[in-house]
């Protein structure tokens, strides 16, 4: 079958896939009467089960990075990524066992939806809890915007071909051209960006958090099975793990040529548009072969083209495999300068052993540093994040815990460590895609499935990263917004509003959040993607360490756990000033080799004891409530249960 | 002004007893995995010259034994720390917000 039934069939599941999760939203709605809305609408009123809990615990954290991202890294720096994700084989038991049931504990007893309100209620300080909400609605602002913008391209990269979308795309370049903001960017983009922001602002404003666990269940199931069907088809495609390997350790990393000029050997009456990803034989070299970065016209009557960008291959094997014998086009590359790695330029083996190589660092991709930071990150830094402490707060019993700790653990397992066979695979699939990594999860699906025959199952694949990307989303925005309606207007500014009121404003919040997220990813800043990291390690940064000490450590108070935020926080920015001194752009500085959250946690953890140490202790009558077994019972606020 | 039954200290509450313990179980874990994950990886991952990468499984070995075989004794770990290792302890239930049933998951009810 031909590509354009690939895109029909990956359009229908697509809006299959919508379809389910616009359901989904609707029946979640249904789930809300008769219960109290703000505790329901931000917490699912703490009545999650296993199913629930787990997958959109492990939804949450599978963002676009998970399938645009890592799968780039992979397909860049080889096996050495199986060490860098590897803290992934503890991250439920670790980011989970942590916190989970101590912080939904003490949520029930200080009745918090939130986790600024838990930090405040612990302390007894109000602001504790202020400081906490400014710090989360920052860093997660920059989150939002990476992931409305991830989602974008992989709905471009779905829809490109489909001949609907490119006459929905011509239709909005003709209504946007001429206006301000919107008016000079690509239509493409545009389009997608504002299908999928409908429908996340849409389904998370109207169904609140049950309709984004209820989602997540559903894009996490997607997920595993479309991991789970591509390792199978690629491995089959490939010719099993071992082949793949020992292909790769034959394979040495490809060269970048920044001013290549296209020749032809004789004019041609008619422009001759080379599409981005062209092969091209290479001037001078018998068997040389070149992928364009980009596209490329060649004018009429010329007979050459302007400088563009090429990936070299160097691999010998490769070399042989994909030089055109006779050649389609009568266009020779003539490379110009070349750059070669920074590091494993040349070395066979380099892509299936450590630290596996680098275009840009000399000591190669992963140093022993930064393999210990990253076991440790991935663990304790997803334990930071507010969007998993208020899952943990949502559970319904300790049965549901410890089921769902084991469930994310086979979860995981079947996600992570697949895509790094899968991916190290696409290298021996697909040479050359090193002109645009980002694109390899798609690239892969539409190759594999087209190759096996069944173009029906791209649209699945394709839905993965999709329902990566929208699971995040929804999480962030109702954390906001969340954090804006609780902590600042219901605890600040009007503690005597009605449901009604607070009702409407959750509704109207919400949906305000995303448009104005959407309204600034219409323009991505240049380092979106790094503000992305930015912002996810900061918020453990600040909230990691406080919430570890207040759950813990009865001594811990209101001083402390504003020096803990402060001093994460202060540390993380710090490190990013430095770094952005040191390089010229923005990026964080690794101090000792180190990933910045070590140092922000240790400040973090380090600032947070000193400074409880020297304050006053808190009130017993605060730590009996939320560290003895009796206060709850004497003031008659609660009653403990029993599972069975 | 704290009240004067909430001068005196009360009984530790049982779920912050077991959580503690769990805590300590959880980091422990980690610490031998990390030094387990990284130390073999590190150690057998790096390339010596002139020497050929082994496979296992169609893995580099290093990968295998770093990595793969680490993870399924880790979720080996974790399955038996939530089945015969970690407490079913009380949580409070907040009346108001058990009016209906529950989410689409399984679970115990009181």
């Amino acid at each position: 079958m031909n590509g354009w039934s690939a895109a029909t069939w990956a359009l229908n599941g697509f809006i299959l896939y919508m379809i389910g999760v616009l359901a989904l939203a609707w029946f979640s709605s249904r789930h809300r009467h008769g219960k109290s809305f703000l505790s329901e609408y931000f917490l699912g009123s703490r009545n999650l089960g296993m199913w629930a809990f787990a997958l959109t615990f492990a939804a949450t954290n599978a963002s676009g990075g998970s399938f645009m991202g890592f799968p780039s890294l992979i397909y860049t720096h080889g096996w050495s990524l199986a060490l860098w994700i590897a803290s992934y084989m503890v991250v439920p038991m670790v980011t989970v066992g942590l916190l989970a049931k101590m912080i939904n504990q003490v949520a029930r007893k200080a009745r918090a939806v939130t986790v600024p309100e838990v930090l405040g209620a612990r302390f007894g300080s109000p602001a504790t809890s202020l400081i906490a909400t400014l710090m989360l609605v920052l860093f997660l602002f920059f989150y939002l915007l990476a992931q409305f913008k991830a989602g974008a391209i992989i709905m471009t990269t779905l829809l490109g071909e489909v001949p609907v979308f490119q006459q929905a795309v011509s239709l909005t370049a003709e209504l946007t051209r001429g206006l301000p903001w919107i008016g000079t960017s690509d239509p493409d983009y545009l389009l997608c960006l504002g299908m999928f922001a409908v429908t996340v602002i849409v389904y998370t404003t109207y169904g609140g958090f049950r309709a984004v666990v209820w989602t997540d269940v559903m894009q996490g199931i997607v997920m595993v099975v479309g991991v789970v069907v591509l390792l199978v088809l690629t491995l089959s495609q490939v010719g099993g793990l071992r082949r793949a390997t020992e292909q790769m350790a034959r394979m040495t990393p490809p060269e970048l040529a920044t001013n290549a000029v296209l020749t032809l050997e004789a004019p041609w009456t008619n422009d001759l548009t080379l599409r981005k990803g062209t092969w091209v034989a290479v001037a001078g070299d018998a068997t040389g072969i070149a992928r364009t970065v980009r596209r490329t016209v060649i004018p009429a009557g010329a007979l050459q083209s302007e400088p563009i960008p090429l990936i070299l291959i160097t691999t010998p094997e490769e070399k042989a495999r994909l030089h055109p014998d006779p050649q389609p086009l009568p266009v020779l590359a003539e490379p110009g300068g070349r750059r070669a790695y920074a590091s494993g330029a040349g070395q066979a083996g380099t892509y299936v052993t450590l630290p596996g190589p680098s275009p840009t660092a000399d000591l190669g991709f992963l140093s022993f540093g930064m393999a210990m930071s990253f076991f440790v990150f991935w663990a304790f830094g997803g334990a930071g994040q507010p969007s998993n402490m208020v899952r943990m707060m949502a559970f319904k019993d300790t049965v549901t815990l410890r089921r769902s700790i084991a469930l994310v653990s086979v979860y995981y397992s079947l996600i992570y460590f697949p895509l790094v066979i899968i991916f190290c695979c696409a290298r021996v699939l697909m040479p050359g895609m090193e002109i645009d990594s980002d694109r390899v999860m798609p690239e892969l699906a539409t190759h594999v499935t087209t190759s096996a025959g069944m173009p029906w199952l791209a649209g699945l694949l394709i839905a993965a990263p999709f329902a990566a990307v929208m699971s995040s989303v929804d999480s962030f925005l109702l954390l906001v917004s969340s954090a804006l309606v609780r902590d600042v207007y219901q605890k600040t500014i009007n503690p005597h509003a009605s449901e009604r009121t607070i009702r409407r404003l959750s509704y109207w919040v919400t949906c305000l959040v995303g448009v104005a997220a959407v309204l600034w990813a219409i323009k991505p800043t240049r380092y979106l993607q790094d503000l992305s990291v930015f912002a996810s390690s900061g918020l453990a940064a600040c909230f990691l360490g406080p919430m570890l000490l207040g759950l813990y450590w009865k001594r811990m108070n209101g001083t402390g756990a504003i020096t803990a935020i402060v001093a994460g926080g202060v540390m993380h920015l710090v490190l990013y000033l430095v770094g952005y001194l040191e390089s010229g752009h923005f990026s964080v500085y690794p101090l000792l080799g180190l990933h910045a959250f070590i140092w922000d946690f240790a400040a973090s953890l380090g600032g947070g004891v000193v400074a409880a140490r020297l304050s006053a202790p808190p009130p017993r009558e605060l730590v009996n409530t939320f560290f003895g077994s009796a206060p709850a019972k004497e003031k008659g606020i609660s009653k403990a249960i029993l599972p069975k | 002004m704290p009240s004067p039954q909430s001068e005196r200290d009360v009984p530790q509450d049982p779920l912050y007893i077991n959580a503690r313990r769990e805590l300590g179980f959880t980091l422990l874990t980690w610490v031998v995995f990390a030094v387990w994950v990284v130390g073999v990886s590190w150690w057998h991952g790096r390339p010596a010259p002139g020497v050929e990468v082994k496979t296992v499984m169609g893995m580099p070995a290093w990968a295998f034994w770093g990595v793969g075989v680490p993870w399924v004794a880790a979720n080996a770990v974790t399955f038996w720390f939530c089945f015969r290792f970690m407490k079913d302890d009380p949580l409070e239930v907040v009346p108001e917000e058990q009016a209906e049933g529950d989410g689409p998951g399984e679970g115990t009810r009181p």
